[in-house]
This record gives structure tokens, sequence and C-alpha cells, in this order.
């Protein structure tokens, strides 16, 4: 089975976009959504899709306040 | 500002002495490294952190162009300028050092940028390109409230809607930066979109029980291309 690590990128890979184009493949998760320049709406969006594939629990506020992807695989496995 | 080169921001409404500024933060040549020459140390950091080069250049031209404009509005060179954060993140403005009283916001999206400056200190702008979303099932519940998705729901045009849900979120988000607190505090299905605009009006005075007793000022200043609303609060019940 894929782990976190691996379906999180794929979910960005195929949905997370930056004012409409895909961010496309990330190497590596130890990067916030912010500095990849997501907008606020992307971040709630994208964390609804998070939501649905891992059934965790997650505000509109948890969305925005990701420090890294790799901290949100982490709260995932955690 | 910068001479030889023409600036990439200019004014283009004022607003109960709100100016708001149009920033073009298209990918034109040498605009980039003028703006870099603006920032200080810490902004040159996050233009560093970035991950993307489209939002390195439009970080950098909305930052540089917010410089400039405060730098005329409050009369300092841009050496004395800086920023502080408050509590929740929201930034203000220091001349050499110290506090000064003057509102801003900034929003960017694609290669549009708007800046809003005047002498409210709850003042938010927020702008978002219109395009066709794949995820609207996903994020009506969660931004709208039932009124709201009510609303949503009587429209039928699939077009329709998707403007519709950009000019709900821009009003959503420019109240929400006007109170620095972005979505810490309160959902933005908890700020409801004032009826009146929801009928068309392009402004309105509007209270948000949710946040306080105070009375805002919600305009509009979208186009066909992009949502783009202003909130501020024009009589304070918390002080």
């Amino acid at each position: 089975m894929a782990s976190t690590a691996d379906r999180l990128k794929q979910l960005i890979s195929e949905n997370l976009e930056v004012d409409g184009k895909p961010v496309g493949d990330l190497g590596d998760l130890n990067v916030s959504l912010s500095s990849l320049g997501v907008s606020s709406v992307d971040i709630v969006a994208f964390g609804r899709l998070v939501v649905k594939e891992f059934n965790l629990p997650l505000t509109p506020e948890d969305c925005v306040q990701i420090e890294t992807l790799q901290a949100l695989v982490d709260r995932i496995d955690g | 500002m910068m001479p030889n080169r023409v600036a990439w921001w200019f004014r283009y409404r004022i607003i109960e002495n709100i100016r708001i500024y149009k920033v073009d933060a298209a990918d034109v040549g040498g605009r980039e490294n003028d703006a870099l020459r603006w920032l200080d140390q810490g902004e040159l950091e996050r233009w560093h952190d970035f991950a993307l080069p489209d939002s390195k250049r439009r970080f950098a031209l909305c930052r540089a162009a917010l410089r400039s404009i405060l730098c005329d509005h409050l009369g300092c060179a841009n050496s004395e300028l800086s920023f502080g954060e408050a509590e929740k993140g929201k930034p203000f403005a220091m001349v050499g050092g110290k506090r000064v009283e003057v509102g801003f916001n900034v929003s960017h999206s694609g290669d549009h940028g708007l800046i809003a400056v005047g002498d409210y200190d709850n003042l938010g702008v927020d702008i978002e390109i219109r395009r066709r979303r794949r995820d609207l099932d996903l994020l009506v519940p969660t931004v709208m409230s039932l009124s709201e998705q009510t609303h949503f729901d009587s429209v039928t045009e699939d077009g329709m809607k998707h403007d519709l849900f950009f000019d709900f979120w821009t009003v959503k988000e420019a109240v929400l930066k006007a109170i620095g607190v972005g979505m810490s505090k309160f959902e933005p299905s908890e700020i409801e979109v004032p009826l009146e605009i929801r009928d068309g009006q392009r402004s309105c005075l509007a209270n948000f029980p949710p946040i306080g007793a105070s009375t805002w000022r919600i305009e509009i200043l979208s186009t066909l291309e992009y949502a783009a609303a202003l909130a501020f609060i024009v009589d304070d019940a918390r002080k």
C-alpha cells in the first residue's frame, strides 16, 4: 500500500493549483502551501480533499496553519 | 521612484479616502530586479523561500509597489519604512522603528494585484481571478452559510455559479483580512455576504454579528476577469 507521503504527493499532483496552474510533482514535502504561493481559497479546497482522502478532521483554520506538507503527513500518520 | 522605468502599479479608485491601486504583476523584463532593490533583508528572505518563479515575482512586485505607495503616503524614505506583525500576523507599518497609523492591505491573484491604503485601521482587500473550479461541491458547504447556499443553488447556469462563488469568497476574505485574524477565529461561512451584494449592488453598509456590532462598508471591485472586494469598518463599536 502506498505511504501517506506518496498518497499526499499524488493528491497534490492531481489537484493542487496556484492561480489555476497545477503545482505538479513535488519531490520535497518540506515546503509550506504559502511558500508555493497557494491562495487561501485553494488551501481550503485542498484541505477538503485531504479530509475526504484521509478521513481526517481538518478545519479551514487547520488548513491555513499547516507549516509544511511533511507536518501534514506526520499529523495524518499520528 | 525608478528613473527610466514605468511603474507597474497605478491608482484607480478612491473610496472614503482609501486609495486603491492596481498592480500589474506580469512577467515583464527587468521589473522583478527593480522590485528586489526595494525590499529589506526579511522580505528578500521571504522572496527566496517561495518555491515557484511566478509566486516569487508576484510577491516582489506587490511588495515593492506597497513600499513605494506607503513611502508617498507617509512622506518617508524606503530605508525608513519597515513592517511589524500584530498577534495574528496582520502587518503594520513603522517609520524609523515607530508604528504609524495607516491601514493597508494587499492581495494578488494571477498577475493582478490590489493594494488599499487609508486611514482606516481595519481594511481588507481580496482579489481572485475568475476560473472554473472542479471542487465547488466540496467548497460551497465549507465556506457558505445555509442562506448563501440557498442563493447559490438558485443559480442554474454553471458559469454563473463559478462567478458567484468567487464574488462571495472575496467579500468574506476581505472582511477576515480587515480584522486581521484570517480563518483563525471565524470560519468563512460565519461571514455572510450582505443581501444587498447578493442582489447585485456594488456597495453597501453591513454588519457581521459574529465579529461584533461594528458597521462595515463593502465595495465590490470586480470585473469580468476577476472578483474583488474591499471591506472596512466605518463605525467601530469595539472601541
